[in-house]
């Protein structure tokens, strides 16, 4: 029973993820193409030689940080949809501190990545804010806010920050020092992706090991019983969004120093929603995010090499991730289903007998 | 008497659910035209019974017969269809729909193009109203109107729906004085038109002013059917509590200590819609003592546990340890002091869906015990959770497992054990034993036994008389949020108690 449930969401995302390759094949016949062909080129292009790698793994940065972002808040028993705009605020603060701050070299991107990490916390504690205070719904708050967000910062690209001279809104390239160290020549693989990793490992450390974590997993799963035993729940769940908005705010931070160096309008391609379902797969796992995320990098940077090689659009790889997307919807609601059933059964009589002469 | 017409009879029906006997061989007759009044304690088996009748559950065995015909009632549509009306405890109806189309939903009269006829639907609600005396406007919305009202309108929409026997799961609990005496006016009246009447209910004093024959549910078995002009409240009293001699009494040492380390001074609560639900509560429990607080559920004590576990905000009054006011601590600084078993585990006093261990954790994890430096030192908390296992006897697979997958009696010894760990002078304890079978009851008492007879002070809320006698050092009797009676268990009998407990006796100085 118990090794059944253990393994029961590895097994769902496995189904969801072939599932969602198999309707990749049908659309790719219908195309025309040889799905062989197509996915060989896809993975060539995800996995094959360095630099290929080299450019998965630095679409995967800021996926590691916004799945980061969101498990963490959903671990605390808050529905976070808004590492999107999370990540837009940290990332024009990161852009902001590399563009303006007059800093020496050594201090200038640990600052810009403290300051994405305010941005991005802060702008996640209005829904908990709001939560708590009116009791509105997080998801619709997290939701509306990508919105403000996305737009806010397209304002201040067009306007106040404006690069002169540019066709579009975006700020002028951040200094030198404040790009993010390569780790590939040739790519936009940087030691942005080591900063998640070690994010990735923090953060479970903290949920496994110290106080705040016991009570953020138990926060997440029963708030009555989370009171009871002590916990201030109001000041945890502010914590978890904090934090959760914090590292979808790096995410951003890791798009601008890391591989746009400047913060341009639009900038993210849903890194944001990605991160929804690559925590979602991940189980709401701290490290379980990693190699969710590097899946749905490989998805993207193939995806492009895909397109070269056949016929069939980059857009394939959105198909599939929208698949993967409708399984795990599908199986949240299952695997709530499948314990309430299992403990429906066992309590029936209880409850019963709890209520029998009422 | 020859041929008397019931209009319904029940034969040796049981219903389980699990190991559970809800109703064991009940049998019950009633007359046609008559008010049968159904009373008896919580889980004595009411509302399973009614619920057979009404088709909202199968009974596991026996016969059921409805106006002389054997029948299978299968859902409330088929319950309907034989002329069965049911009015729930909690009313069943549309907020924002006018009273008269809360009475005919789902039977609205049409008019060309299956429009709904709402001046049909008000004539024939104002017309029904009238004929059973029901006085209601039906064009006012339902959530305009006050309770008593409410209770109108499920009475009509049951009529309306050609009801014959009328079910009424404890009609008078949310009623003013004067409002119940107006219901039975309205039962009296149906029954003078030749309706049966069902009427559940533990009040005894209305019983006896209402109704025409009484059945006492104890434990699932049917006590006996009496003439209401055969008995009076006392004997009835006696029936419905009557003590099993199942209990094995649990030695106490006698005390000793005369020191009172729990005390709660003038304690004034309201509930969220800003009713009062406790008035001016006092009691004191001395070290090595159990206090219990008895009575009908429903009568404060959920407030009460709320209040002294910091989840309700007290209006006034003081809750003291060892003369420290904690009144106003919040959850954390309390547990200090204090240790809770809450009424509902499954909620409060468990995360269900957390392991073994992390349930056994809860309040420790700020605690050295189970640390090394900053962090979680998983073989010392490990060790502790196993002791803990092994002391409280908790049949577990083992210490990572989901608390969900243990059985109640397991679940319910996690949170004893959990609650009597921290050592805390004070031991507050909601419905110790609900949902809990035999042999965990038995242990939990040994240890709460255990617990006063080291010197802590321990407040029982218990609605339950069996372990009211069994642990019990003084007795306070909880009536309506007020303390309306105290006693010690040697000198008051269980049926007087319960007269006590239903409003009977001891409201005379206070109302």
């Amino acid at each position: 029973m118990k090794i059944f449930r253990k393994l029961l969401l590895p097994f769902i995302s496995l189904c969801a993820f072939l599932v969602s390759l198999v309707i990749g094949t049908v659309i790719i016949l219908l195309n025309g193409d040889n799905p062989l062909v197509a996915y060989g080129a896809l993975i060539e292009g995800a996995f094959n030689g360095m630099s290929n790698l080299a450019g998965t793994l630095s679409s995967a940065t800021p996926l590691i940080f916004t799945g980061l972002g969101v498990a963490v808040a959903f671990k605390g028993g808050m529905a976070n949809i808004g590492a999107e705009g999370q990540l837009y605020m940290g990332g024009m603060a990161a852009a902001l501190v590399g563009v303006y701050l007059p800093l020496p070299g050594f201090l200038l991107i640990p600052v810009a990545l403290l300051a994405a990490f305010l941005a991005g916390g802060l702008y996640g504690l209005i829904p908990a804010t709001l939560k708590i205070k009116t009791g509105t719904n997080e998801v619709v708050t997290t939701l509306m806010l990508n919105y403000v967000a996305i737009l806010f910062t397209s304002y201040l690209v067009n306007y106040p920050f404006k690069a002169p001279g540019a066709p579009l809104g975006m700020t002028v390239n951040i200094q030198k020092a404040a790009r993010l160290p390569l780790l590939y020549p040739g790519s936009r693989f940087n030691v942005g992706f080591l900063l998640a990793i070690a994010a990735c490992i923090l953060v479970a450390v903290m949920f496994r090991y110290t106080g705040a974590g016991y009570e953020m997993r138990m926060l997440g799963r029963n708030s009555i019983f989370s009171k009871y035993i002590g916990v201030d729940v109001n000041a945890r769940t502010l914590q978890c969004m904090f934090l959760g908005g914090g590292f979808a705010g790096i995410g951003g931070a890791a798009l601008v120093l890391g591989i746009q160096y400047r913060f341009v309008q639009n900038i993210s391609p849903g890194y944001g929603f990605d991160g929804l379902t690559i925590a979602l797969m991940a189980g709401f796992s701290a490290i379980g995010v990693i190699p969710m995320a590097i899946l749905f990098g490989a998805l993207r940077s193939g995806g492009l090499t895909m397109e070269l090689a056949t016929s069939v659009p980059s857009e394939l790889s959105k198909v599939i991730q929208a698949v993967i997307i409708l399984f795990m919807a599908a199986q949240v609601s299952f695997s709530k289903y499948f314990t309430e059933f299992m403990t429906g059964l066992r309590h029936r009589r209880e409850k019963k007998q709890g209520t029998g002469g009422s | 008497m020859p041929n008397i017409e019931y209009a319904v009879e029940m034969t040796d029906v049981c219903k389980n659910y699990g190991l559970l006997q809800a109703n064991k061989d009940v049998n019950i007759k009633v007359i046609k035209g008559e008010i049968h009044a159904i009373v008896g304690e919580n889980g004595a088996g009411k509302t399973t019974l009614t619920s057979i009748l009404y088709g909202l559950v199968a009974p596991s065995s026996g016969n059921v017969k409805v106006n002389g015909r054997p029948v299978k009632i299968s859902s409330p549509k088929a319950a309907i269809a034989l002329g069965i009306g049911m009015v729930h405890q909690h009313f069943k109806l549309v907020p924002n729909f006018t009273v008269a189309e809360n009475i005919c939903l789902g039977q609205e009269p049409l008019k060309s193009l299956r429009r709904v006829d709402k001046k049909k639907m008000i004539a024939h609600a104002r017309n029904i109203s009238e004929k059973y005396g029901l006085k209601v406007d039906p064009e006012k919305k339902v959530c305009d109107l006050s309770v008593g009202l409410l209770q109108r309108v499920e009475i009509l929409k049951a009529l309306s729906r050609g009801a014959d026997i009328l079910i009424l799961d404890e009609p008078t609990a949310v009623l003013t004085p004067l409002e119940c005496q107006e219901l039975f006016k309205v039962l009296r009246g149906m029954s003078e038109q030749g309706k049966t009447v069902l009427l559940i209910t533990h009040k005894l004093k209305e019983v006896m002013e209402v109704s025409h024959h009484i059945t006492v549910l104890r434990r699932g078995l049917t006590m006996g059917t009496v003439k209401t002009s055969d008995t009076d409240e006392h004997r009835l009293a006696g029936l419905m509590m009557g003590r099993e001699a199942d209990f094995v009494p649990l030695e106490k040492k006698p005390q000793e200590e005369e020191k009172i380390t729990f005390s709660i001074r003038g304690l004034q609560v309201r509930d969220s819609f800003n009713m009062i639900k406790l008035k001016d509560i006092s009691l004191d429990v001395k070290a090595g003592e159990i206090l219990t607080v008895a009575g009908v559920e429903g009568n404060g004590q959920s407030e009460l546990v709320e209040a002294l576990m910091g989840f309700a905000h007290i209006e006034q009054g003081q809750v003291l340890v060892d003369g420290e006011d904690i009144a106003h601590q919040d959850v954390r600084s309390r547990r200090k002091y204090c240790s809770f078993i809450p009424e509902d585990r499954m909620k409060t006093g468990l995360n269900l869906a957390a392991s073994v261990h992390d349930n056994l954790l809860g309040g420790r994890q700020r605690s050295p015990e189970i640390r090394r430096g900053p962090f979680f030192d998983y073989k010392k908390s490990s060790r502790l959770a196993a002791d803990l296992v092994e002391k409280f006897n908790i049949k577990t697979a083992g210490l990572d497992i989901e608390a969900s997958s243990l059985s109640g009696g397991n679940q319910q010894k996690i949170v004893v054990a959990r609650e009597m760990s921290f050592g805390n002078k004070v031991l507050v304890v909601a419905q110790p034993s609900r949902g809990v079978d035999i042999g965990a009851t038995n242990f939990i008492h040994e240890q709460l036994i255990a617990a006063r007879n080291a010197g802590r002070a321990v407040l029982l809320i218990s609605t339950d008389l069996d372990e009211v006698y069994a642990l019990s050092d003084r007795i306070h009797v909880l009536f309506d949020g007020k303390i309306v009676g105290s006693f010690t268990p040697d000198s008051i009998s269980q049926q007087e108690i319960g007269l006590y407990m239903t409003g009977v006796k001891g409201l005379e100085g206070t109302a």
